[in-house]
């Protein structure tokens, strides 16, 4: 990707974020003031916001790149991301914004009167909301690396500043605006390059994407390696090489690499002639040929049907209990906006995602190569230049890599706002509510301490872990503590701990690399299908236990929750 | 430059700054607990008995019609005819959810809104 072009439209996106965070703080110059006038934020803007807010790097630059490694079967994310809405909707939307809750705790100590519920669910939104800014900085470390070629992590230590900046300026999240702006940033940033990408298909005579079991180089192709890398070679294939290539270093030269394992050297440039098998490292290897080509297959670590399921199960459910997701609510007049604005985000996300399956097929026609690399991720990023070249591919390219950037600003920015907001109030007491822009520094840089740490673990993924525990953990305590008069405090924090607890300890071990592969691994990477049961059997079971101690409240709290607000009073008399 | 002086930015949350966290075991949604007349508590099981209905026929719909499709592909010979994965393996999984989920959001939400103003909840006094 040429840099200025891509360096250019990522300062466009941050200018035009600015600017139009600047206009909406003028609309409204408080804080306070801007939620007092929210209450009239009407429905159809509302959703823009909470679609642009939750439209993250996952979805952005994640499931394309799922899609091109994996197959078919990883358009379970988008509908996953899109169906945890629905679910929401029917389920929490109406009676969470009648509680007046503003974030996941309020509603845990409204509706069960206890402090201790309110301080566990604030430990968990904050262990939530750093799995989910994980994946966003690693997506922002990507972007700005292929951008400039940084490092990854410094890319993410300047994305993590900047969200720092406009977090601790009070920039960004309090602005509707932004928020609404950024999503049709997002869908235009893929919407037009995909006209042209395929266009530039057709032009080519529309090959058919072929999936067999090696993917093939359909045109000759240039690969960067930025990091060393080995890879295993299936046939013998002659390539033009400059940079190290099995410890040797050379500059054009054309050699033929043998069948077996070949080491690139970090700056290394190959160029591969049309028609030659990629070769894939060792790491994704066994993956990328077991299971591309039939949905559901083994390619999960062998047990797909149980991922699969897994992954429906977290996305489903975890939706609702995202802490940037729940805030948004708040901005609604009323319980009846609420669903009204969610129904919409159903829409808007359906457009959005509609794109994805596209991407994903033409960067495994054009771009197999990220498979050797394992920047699967870019795919998004470096299509245009691909299929288009010149300054129309370069003009697209900054379109989607602007987009990219807005997707990350745009999620990390409501993510570490929610996560300083917890920990300002809940889990650092001696800080005080006033000390809100000391805690932003926790919030972004555990997170990206930890960005810096672990190893390559795909975006996208990375984000269902935070929705497995969001669903093990929230899920149970919003739906029965909406619908069930019988929760208990000593049960909502059984609840939290055992299934949210149990959610976390697994995708921990996973991210550390601990498991077996297997079952035990399987049974990890994708705790949703027991720990959600066990979340649920944990509330219901100990609050039946200790039933003389439903909160006193529970009869007015369920009619405020359930009952629609009564028409809005006249203006106060003067 | 700006006239009017521009007040200080203040971080909204649900506790206002000034409380100290020892005044703090009253939680402010249900900061109006009183026991609730009966009448009206039977309006709110009315209402939250059909609502509950509602959310859970969309959410067996869901069930049925996302839910079982990992099942359905994996037993359908579709799939395992690679190397090209069919097209309407993509248009399943990439087109066709997403005016399903947003066709059943709006029939919810309809349907949420009778059961709140229609007949059923006429019963119901104003809410507390």
């Amino acid at each position: 990707m040429n840099r200025t072009y891509g360096i250019a439209g990522v300062t466009a996106v941050v200018l035009a974020t600015v600017l139009v965070g600047a206009l909406g703080l003028r609309v409204s110059r408080t804080t306070s003031d801007f939620y007092v006038a929210s209450r009239t934020v009407a429905p159809r803007l509302n959703a823009f916001a909470v679609s642009g807010e939750y439209l993250s790097a996952a979805s952005f630059l994640g499931v394309a790149g799922l899609v091109l490694a994996q197959g078919v079967d990883m358009l379970w994310f988008p509908i996953g991301y899109t169906a945890g809405f629905l679910v929401l909707l029917v389920f929490v939307a109406a009676p969470l914004r009648r509680s007046g809750a503003y974030t996941l705790p309020d509603f845990a100590e409204a509706r069960l009167e206890s402090r201790a519920v309110r301080r566990v669910a604030g430990v968990l939104v904050v262990g939530i909301g750093w799995l989910y800014l994980l994946p966003q900085l690693r997506g922002a470390g990507l972007t700005l690396r292929l951008l400039t070629g940084a490092p990854g992590w410094l890319g993410a230590l300047v994305v993590a500043a900047v969200v720092t900046a406009a977090v601790a300026a009070g920039g960004m999240r309090s602005i509707t605006f932004v928020q609404a702006f950024q999503y049709w940033l997002k869908l235009t940033a893929l919407l037009v390059p995909v006209l042209f990408l395929l266009l530039a298909w057709r032009a080519d005579r529309a090959p058919a994407p072929v999936w067999d079991q090696r993917p093939v180089f359909h045109r000759s192709a240039e690969v960067r390696v930025d990091r060393p890398v080995t890879v295993t070679v299936r046939e013998p294939v002659g390539v033009t090489v400059s940079g190290t290539v099995d410890g040797r270093t050379v500059h054009g030269v054309s050699l033929l690499l043998g069948e077996g394992p070949h080491r690139f050297g970090a700056d290394t440039t190959v160029r591969f002639p049309a028609g030659a098998v990629v070769p894939l490292p060792d790491r994704t290897a066994d993956r990328a040929l077991a299971g591309w080509a039939e949905p559901l297959s083994s390619s999960r670590e062998q047990h797909g049907l149980y991922a699969t399921y897994g992954l429906i199960l977290a996305t489903f459910l975890g939706t609702m209990g995202l802490p940037h997701v729940v805030v948004r609510f708040y901005t609604n007049p009323d319980g009846r906006a609420a669903r009204r604005t969610t129904v919409s985000v159903l829409g808007l996300l359906g457009a959005f995602y509609l794109l994805m399956p596209l991407y994903g097929m033409l960067g495994r026609l054009y771009a197999p190569d990220l498979l050797l690399t394992g920047d699967t991720d870019a795919v998004v990023l470096v299509l245009p230049q691909r299929l288009i070249g010149g300054a129309a591919g370069n003009l697209l390219g900054a379109l989607v890599a602007g987009g990219a950037c807005a997707a990350f600003l745009s999620t990390a920015s409501g993510l570490t706002m929610s996560v300083a907001g917890v920990l300002a109030q809940d889990v650092l007491p001696t800080l005080g509510v006033r000390h809100f822009r000391l805690a932003t520094l926790p919030a972004i840089a555990v997170p990206t301490a930890a960005s810096a740490l672990v190893g390559d673990l795909p975006v996208a993924d990375a984000v269902g872990l935070a929705f497995a525990v969001s669903a093990s953990s929230f899920c149970p305590l919003l739906v029965l503590g909406i619908w069930w008069r019988g929760l208990t405090p000593p049960g909502a924090i059984a609840g939290l701990l055992l299934g949210g607890g149990s959610a976390l300890t697994a995708v921990t071990a996973t991210i550390a690399g601990g498991a077996d592969p297997g079952w035990p691994h399987t049974l990890l990477a994708w705790p949703a299908v027991w720990s959600v049961p066990v979340g649920f059997a944990a509330m219901i079971l100990i609050s039946l236990a200790t039933r003389d101690r439903v909160p006193p409240g529970t009869a007015t709290t369920m009619a405020r929750l359930h009952l629609p607000e009564p028409p809005p009073p006249g203006p106060p008399p003067a | 430059m700006g006239a009017e002086p521009v007040p200080r930015r203040e971080v909204v949350t649900a506790r206002h700054p000034g409380h100290s966290d020892r005044a703090a075991p009253r939680p402010r949604v249900s900061s109006d607990a009183r026991p609730a007349a009966p009448r009206h508590d039977a309006a709110t099981r009315h209402v939250m008995r059909h609502q509950l209905r509602a959310a859970l026929l969309v959410t067996a719909l869901l069930a049925g019609l996302l839910g079982l499709l990992p099942v359905l592909l994996r037993l359908l010979p579709l799939a395992t005819t690679a190397p090209r994965v069919p097209l309407a393996v993509w248009l399943v999984l990439g087109v066709a959810p997403y005016p399903a989920l947003l066709a059943i959001g709006a029939w919810y939400v309809r349907r949420a809104e009778r059961n709140e103003t229609g007949p059923a909840a006429r019963l119901r006094p104003e809410r507390p």
